[in-house]
């Protein structure tokens, strides 16, 4: 900052200054202008009395059911995670099991038929029954 | 009245709160799943909540949807939380966000003008009259009462960014770099709106009949 603030610009900082929320620097020269400007002093209390008058301001209290409403809606949402979880568990174990069972029946559909080429392979003269027969020898 | 001496009182609180019961750590038990800790969320931050989505909507049942809605967000997205800022700040955005997309669908937006208003209130005028008379005097139930409702209806006509600002300023106490920040806006920005807001309170009570 340079030079001393005329008043249009001390005008201007009031409502910051009112709010300390002028640089430190600032404050002091608002400060200092305020102490011998009787122009901006008076705006200056105008402000000051508008925030006095403003902290009766209320708001809205919340109706009574209102936190009940949240709590209700974000427990249903627990439970609902809770749901998704153990049925994503349940369904893990499931998958486990018919991958193991797929494996185990794909395991003994190969072996049959490894042993049924083998059976093939061999000599016809040996083995005149058809090769899907289930050999009982 | 609890919802305003809740509002003023946050930062103070805020210094006094021991580390464990900040929000920011209420917030990391949320994200592991605690419920309770929710709610004490929930305790500290409804009514200058609901009174945060009124400032943008001003229509009191649609700010507590809005303002549910917002804790429900809260509570979704606890996991990614970051304290790298404020809670509050966090909450306060995501209200906004949700309260602007309300304001843009134009479903709540009325256009209020001050002839809609009662007209003077010659009340009003007394509670100014003996509010510069009487210094710190506390009013009575009444004449705070009165204070409040002549207060809402100037607020209540004020441009939507300069009422929303106001209320951050005056009601909930945040700084100017906070309030720049839920907005997405300079601090020079909120300077500028704070400024005007008041000019345009004064005004809004003057015609209400309350300053002269
Ligand atoms: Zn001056």
């Amino acid at each position: 900052m340079t030079g001393p603030l005329t008043c249009e610009n001390v005008h201007d900082m009031l409502s910051a200054y009112n709010d300390g929320e002028l640089s430190d620097e600032e404050m002091r020269a608002v400060g200092e202008h305020l102490s011998s400007c009787v122009a901006c002093g008076a705006e200056s209390t105008r402000i000051a009395n508008l925030k006095r008058l403003m902290k009766y301001w209320e708001g809205i209290e919340p109706s009574p059911s209102f936190r009940e409403k949240v709590v209700e809606r974000t427990k249903r949402e627990i439970e609902g995670r809770r749901i998704i979880r153990v049925s994503k568990a349940v369904l893990a174990v499931i998958a486990v099991i018919l991958l193991a069972a797929g494996a185990f029946f794909l395991g003994r559909h190969l072996k049959q038929r490894a042993e049924a080429e083998s059976a093939k392979d061999r000599p016809a003269a040996t083995s005149p029954q058809p090769d899907r027969r289930p050999r009982s020898e | 009245m609890a919802a305003k001496e809740e509002g003023r009182r946050r930062r103070r609180q805020e210094a006094a709160r021991p580390a464990a019961d900040s929000d920011e750590a209420l917030m990391a038990r949320v994200a592991a799943d605690s419920h309770s800790a929710f709610e004490t969320l929930v305790r500290r931050y409804e009514a200058p909540l609901v009174t945060f989505c009124y400032a943008f909507i001003r229509d009191r049942d649609a700010a507590e949807d809005l303002a549910q809605e917002t804790f429900l967000r809260v509570f979704r997205n606890a996991s990614r939380y970051r304290p790298v800022a404020r809670f509050s700040t966090w909450l306060y955005r995501i209200a906004a966000n949700l309260c602007i997309n309300e304001v843009k669908k134009g479903r709540l937006r009325k256009t209020l003008s001050l002839d809609e208003a009662v007209g003077p209130d010659p009340d009003g005028t007394k509670i100014i009259e003996r509010l510069a008379a009487s210094g710190d005097a506390p009013l009575t139930e009444a004449e705070r009462r009165e204070a409040s409702a002549l207060l809402d209806r100037a607020i209540r006509h004020l441009p939507d960014d300069q009422r929303t600002t106001l209320v951050m300023v005056e009601y909930h106490g945040m700084p100017y770099q906070e309030i720049a920040e839920i907005m997405g806006v300079t601090v020079s920005a909120i300077k500028m709106r704070i400024k005007r807001a008041r000019e345009n309170l004064r005004e809004a009570l003057k015609i209400l009949g309350a300053e002269r």
